[in-house]
């Protein structure tokens, strides 16, 4: 377990430098690490399929700065500790010794739907919060927009 | 349409007027016009910005934050946990709403009374009746046509009519009205007559002042009497405006009591008898496609079981909160997603017993609700009934959304036996209709403001909004608030 956990840290200190390179997928003001949990996430909620693109594809730098400007709070502490929260959880809601970043693709979405199905109301609440601040982010690309609602 | 944008403030200034009403969605507008109209001098004083229609927004997280208090994320501490949704711009809530109109109906003006029959000379039906005329006639109110219903509105008319429930095309408060679905995002066309583009205009011209992105943080009151307001700006101006007659509050059944609150005045049950119509929404997937970010937004409803306290509507999202209302995530979500244009939506507001009560954080309204347990059994029937309409409209599968029921249902069979769940957290709603916070009455232990909607501790002081109302009214109150602004705003000219 231990193994794995170092193995996750070292591999949030990659994603740290390469960080740069990727568009935002988080509010300003979080860490590094919060950033590549974030972007995992969302990665898994909105993988790019069909004819759709993956929402980390997406440059979501004038979102989140919106967002820091106008969210409440509340929304904004209830996002962050989601995300904390759901990217620690593997072992529990998973039962497999990582953090998010230690899981594959698939298991970041069993992570997600999981989650969004527990019987546990606050794990609900995490999903079901990173779920509508994403498809917020998401939808408010006009090219996503155009492709959803021509879908028929 | 402004007279001051409180942006453009930097340094401390002092306004004043005959009247300052505060709060510029429906309460706030109708007392504006009133007294404007009968040359009385009023300065609106209003949080929000102005937005002009070209501005509107048209996804869900724009409009939110850029028309909504708090992104239309104010939550309620309680069972279940529920949004209160607001508006906060020039217009109130109005620019946000989905223009439903409905007469106060005569059996709640009947328990008003009943429970206070000096109500029955301060509201007397005939005087309500005879506004509501008027509103209807200013403000277009009239069915929705069903050439721009939409197929979201059109299915739940077949759904009601084969269950055999009374239904009708809504009447709504629009002009010219083209179906773009957009109501909850602000009319990108000015269509919706919305307090923005109907009575405020008409106020100010008849010589009103509206003054935007101004917070009003206290009412300023001495030796029993109210004598203007403070509040501030943006950047952190301090703005006094002086009343010389009255200061009417009409910032909604959330923020009249905080103000009050905040102002030192603790008189009566403020706060306390908070009453809402939480709702809860049903998606369905169609064979043929709803687009239903398309059509009116709210364009038909159920009233079948407004005994039951239920009231059913469809109801047209943005495409965001559709999707949000969807199972899946990853590739399912996104199949979801590129089939979104086959869901529909429609939801049920429950005119809930439970009450809460509104207190003044450091910076925010808190407001503690929970539903009864005779409340989530009306909601899983409500929910229940429309999952049926929707199976009976020719829905292939629908997502009630209550925690502990099938996910997604095929057949009205399987919705038989379904119990309603006891765990308040099963549900997921979300509330827009708020009152009582306020109240009215004859009796200044029960209530805060007298008959004459005038506060029973503070001369000069008035509540306009539905703050005062004695109940829920388990109809869509815009229509109501604003008649009932117009009885305050006629005691206000009589000072
Ligand atoms: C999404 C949604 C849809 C709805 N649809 C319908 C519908 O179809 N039909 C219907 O009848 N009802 C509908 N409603 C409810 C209806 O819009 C409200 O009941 C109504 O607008 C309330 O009127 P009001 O004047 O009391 O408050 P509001 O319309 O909320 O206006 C209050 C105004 O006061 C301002 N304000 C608050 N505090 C301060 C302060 N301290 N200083 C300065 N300004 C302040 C606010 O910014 C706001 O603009 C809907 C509500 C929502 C949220
Ligand atoms: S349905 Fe569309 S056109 Fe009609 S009032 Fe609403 S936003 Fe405007």
């Amino acid at each position: 377990m231990l193994r794995e956990l170092i193995t996750d840290s070292l591999r949030e200190v990659s994603t740290r430098v390469h960080r740069a390179a990727i568009a935002a997928t988080a509010p300003s003001g979080w860490t590094a690490t919060e950033r590549a949990w974030s972007e995992a996430l969302f990665a898994a909620l909105l993988p790019a399929e069909g004819r759709l693109p993956g929402l980390a594809t997406l440059d979501l730098d004038a979102f989140w700065v919106r967002y820091a400007e106008v969210a409440p709070p509340m929304l904004r502490f209830g996002l962050r500790a989601s995300v904390d929260l759901l990217a620690l959880s593997p072992p529990f809601v998973l039962g497999v010794p990582h953090t998010v970043l230690g899981l594959d693709a698939a298991a970041r979405e069993a992570l997600l739907d999981q989650a969004l199905r527990s019987r546990v109301f606050l794990l609900r609440q995490l999903a079901t919060t990173v779920k509508l601040v994403g498809l917020m982010a998401y939808l408010r690309d006009p090219g996503v927009r155009a492709r959803v609602g021509e879908g028929s | 349409m402004i007279s001051l944008d409180g942006r453009d403030v930097r340094v401390p200034l002092e306004l004043s007027s005959d009247v300052v009403v505060v709060g510029s969605g429906p309460a706030g507008a109708m007392v504006a016009r009133t007294l404007a109209r009968r040359g009385i001098g009023v300065l609106v004083v209003e949080e929000g910005p102005f937005v002009t229609p070209a501005e509107m927004p048209a996804d869900s997280f724009s409009a939110m934050a850029s028309l909504y208090r708090d992104m239309g994320a104010s939550l309620m501490l309680g069972a279940p946990p529920m949004p209160f949704v607001q508006g906060r711009v020039v217009g109130g809530t109005s620019v946000v709403n989905g223009a439903i109109s409905w007469r106060l109906p005569e059996d709640v003006h009947r328990e008003w009374v009943a429970a206070d029959p000096a109500l029955s000379d301060a509201l007397p039906y005939r005087e309500l009746d005879a506004l509501f005329d008027e509103i209807e006639a200013d403000l277009g109110i009239h069915p929705t046509e069903a050439e721009i219903a939409g197929p979201n509105n059109l299915l739940l008319a077949k759904g009601a009519e084969i269950l055999g429930l009374e239904h009708r095309p809504i009447s709504r408060n629009v002009r010219g009205c083209r179906g773009l679905g957009r109501c909850l995002q602000g009319c990108p066309e000015g269509n919706k007559t919305s307090m923005d583009r109907s009575y405020l205009p008409d106020a100010v011209r008849h010589g009103a002042r509206i003054v935007c992105n101004v917070e009003v943080t206290r009412v300023v009151h001495e030796q029993g009497r109210a004598v203007g307001v403070e509040g501030v700006t943006p950047s952190g101006a301090r703005v006094r405006i002086r009343a010389s007659r009255a200061v009417v509050l009409a910032a909604s059944a959330v923020q009249s009591p905080v103000l009050l609150i905040r102002s030192g005045l603790q008189q009566g049950p403020v706060g306390r008898g908070f009453s809402a119509h939480p709702g809860a929404a049903v998606a369905g997937r169609f064979r043929e496609p709803v687009r239903l970010w398309e059509g009116a937004t709210q364009g038909h409803e159920v009233i079948g079981l407004r005994k039951e306290r239920l009231k059913f509507e469809a109801l047209g999202y943005d495409m965001t909160l559709v999707a949000a209302r969807t199972k899946g995530v990853g590739a399912s979500l996104v199949r979801d997603l590129e089939d979104l244009a086959h869901f529909a939506n429609w939801g049920v507001a429950v005119r809930a017993r439970a009450e809460g009560v509104v207190r003044a954080g450091p910076k925010r309204a808190i407001v503690t609700y929970s539903l009864e347990r005779e409340d989530l059994r009306t909601t899983a029937r409500g929910v229940k009934v429309l999952c049926e309409m929707m199976l009976a409209a020719g829905a292939e599968a629908v997502f009630p959304g209550i925690y502990g029921w099938p996910e997604r249902v095929t057949e009205r069979t399987a919705l038989a036996d379904l119990p309603a769940p006891s765990d308040p957290n099963a549900y997921t709603m979300a509330v827009t209709h708020m009152f009582g916070t306020c109240r009215m009455g004859s009796r200044p232990a029960d209530a805060v403001v007298g008959t004459d909607f005038q506060h029973h501790a503070i001369e000069g002081l008035y509540v306009a909004d539905s703050s005062v109302f004695p109940t829920n009214t388990g109809v869509n109150p815009q229509t109501s608030i604003l008649a009932l602004a117009a009885m305050c705003a006629r005691h206000v000219a009589a000072r």
